[in-house]
């Protein structure tokens, strides 16, 4: 008896649906050196190492400069850190310059996916004119932004993605500032805005969710296909190496960051959050925010609360 | 001659001993282990691997970060400390 309600219980776990997913991803080759530097808990290695197995070998991949270039995915020499062709571009021109390869490709009469690895700095920052350009000309390539809020690999400074109120060492704690005093841009809806094909959220807690997304982003033919990835940073964010999929299982339970995907711009969620849970859970599970009153996080959440009605508003 | 690739494939492996850097270890009970495979698609370095219908963890390039030891839900890997010569 009490072994069958042991059993029944872990069925009802979220991780038991894992299952289905590690059966799909497990014999699928694994095309990134495992010998690559991240930090310990590095939630953009996750991403890169699952995007590489559901694309396969017929991927192009272009890494900016960011962590995953610092590391050693672009490699030194005539070493590289993957096992598909890989890369260098420019922080400002990642979406142009994947515009001519796939191009060249389209003529040469070879199917291949075409797929950026950019961090927030790359994407919603440096590098935003040139998607944006390259989403208004339907150009066929899946971009992928590891948002791990702030330009972590030079020394954690503020981006246009992190949040309100983090801590970074350019929006420092102290007694005239505490952390960043503007709100971030809310970037995957910026996309979805550009109408193209395909636009997600995912995070690196729900991988079931992330492989689907990036099965359909495969599949666009007319144009762009952008998921924001959710990629929690132990080092920048200051919380320990073990909790990586913690935190981010927490965004998306409070809300703070929810999971959605919208075909030329009609947003569908493809999470639904049964229980919420308040913001404040999250924030104390980061310690960028550890330096927070309880006033400041009741503004949060209220600023997480108006995204989330906004963007259900939009949504079907 | 009919160009396959404009961009290259690297000659050689990127590899760094990431292994060197760990001062915890994960270690699996095999009998606790309810063989869901939550470590497998979870490890950042993609070290845990099936071998005889069980999971294994190699050590290689396993930087210790615990996440494996965290998500685990059946409390089956413990992090211990590294000893080395
Ligand atoms: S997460 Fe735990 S129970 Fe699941 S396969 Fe790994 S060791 Fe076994
Ligand atoms: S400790 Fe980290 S790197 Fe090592 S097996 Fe576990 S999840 Fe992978």
């Amino acid at each position: 008896m009490g072994e069958t309600i042991e059993k029944l219980k872990w069925l009802l776990t979220d991780k038991y649906s894992n299952k289905r997913v590690e059966e799909e991803i497990r014999d699928k080759e694994d095309l990134l050196s495992s010998g690559i530097s991240t930090c310990l808990g590095c939630g953009s290695e996750i991403g890169l190492r699952i995007a590489l197995k559901v694309l396969g070998r017929n991927t192009i991949l272009a890494i900016p400069p960011g962590c995953m270039g610092g590391v050693g995915v672009v490699g030194y020499g005539t070493t590289t850190g993957t096992e598909v062709p890989v890369f260098f571009p420019l922080l400002d021109n990642i979406a142009s310059m994947l515009s001519g390869i796939k191009r060249y490709y389209r003529r040469l009469g070879r199917k291949v996916h075409v797929l950026a690895y950019a961090g927030d700095g790359g994407t919603a920052d440096v590098g935003f004119q040139c998607l944006s350009g390259a989403a208004e000309r339907d150009e066929n390539i899946i971009y992928i932004c590891y948002d791990n809020e702030g330009y972590m690999n030079t020394g954690i400074q503020r981006s246009g993605t992190t949040p309100y109120k983090a801590w970074t060492t350019t929006t420092p704690v102290g007694e005239a500032r505490r952390g960043k005093p503007q709100v971030n841009k809310n970037m995957p809806l910026i996309m979805a805005m550009h109408e193209i094909p395909y636009t997600a959220t995912a995070s690196i807690a729900y991988i079931e969710d992330y492989v689907s997304k990036l099965k359909k982003a495969a599949e666009v033919e007319d144009g762009l296909a952008y998921i924001h990835l959710f990629s929690p940073c132990p080092t920048g964010w200051r919380f320990s190496t073990d909790k990586t999929i913690e935190v981010a299982r927490l965004a998306v339970e409070t809300n703070f960051f929810p999971l959605w995907e919208a075909r030329y711009g009609e947003i569908r969620f493809t999470k639904k959050i049964w229980f919420k849970k308040p913001v404040k859970e999250y924030l104390k599970a980061v310690g960028k925010y550890s330096h927070l009153t309880d006033e400041e996080i009741n503004e949060i959440q209220k600023l997480v609360d108006d995204r989330y009605r906004m963007l259900k508003s939009l949504a079907r | 001659m009919k160009i396959e690739w404009i961009a290259p494939i690297g000659k050689d492996r990127y590899i760094i001993k990431t292994g060197e850097w760990r001062y915890q270890k994960p270690e699996r009970n095999q009998e606790k282990c309810k063989k869901c495979g939550t470590c497998l698609i979870y490890c950042p370095t993609g070290s845990v691997y099936i071998e005889d219908d069980e999971y294994r963890t190699d050590y290689e390039f396993c930087k210790g970060c615990g996440i494996c030891a965290s998500e685990c839900r059946a409390d089956a890997i413990i992090m211990v400390e590294e000893v080395r010569e």
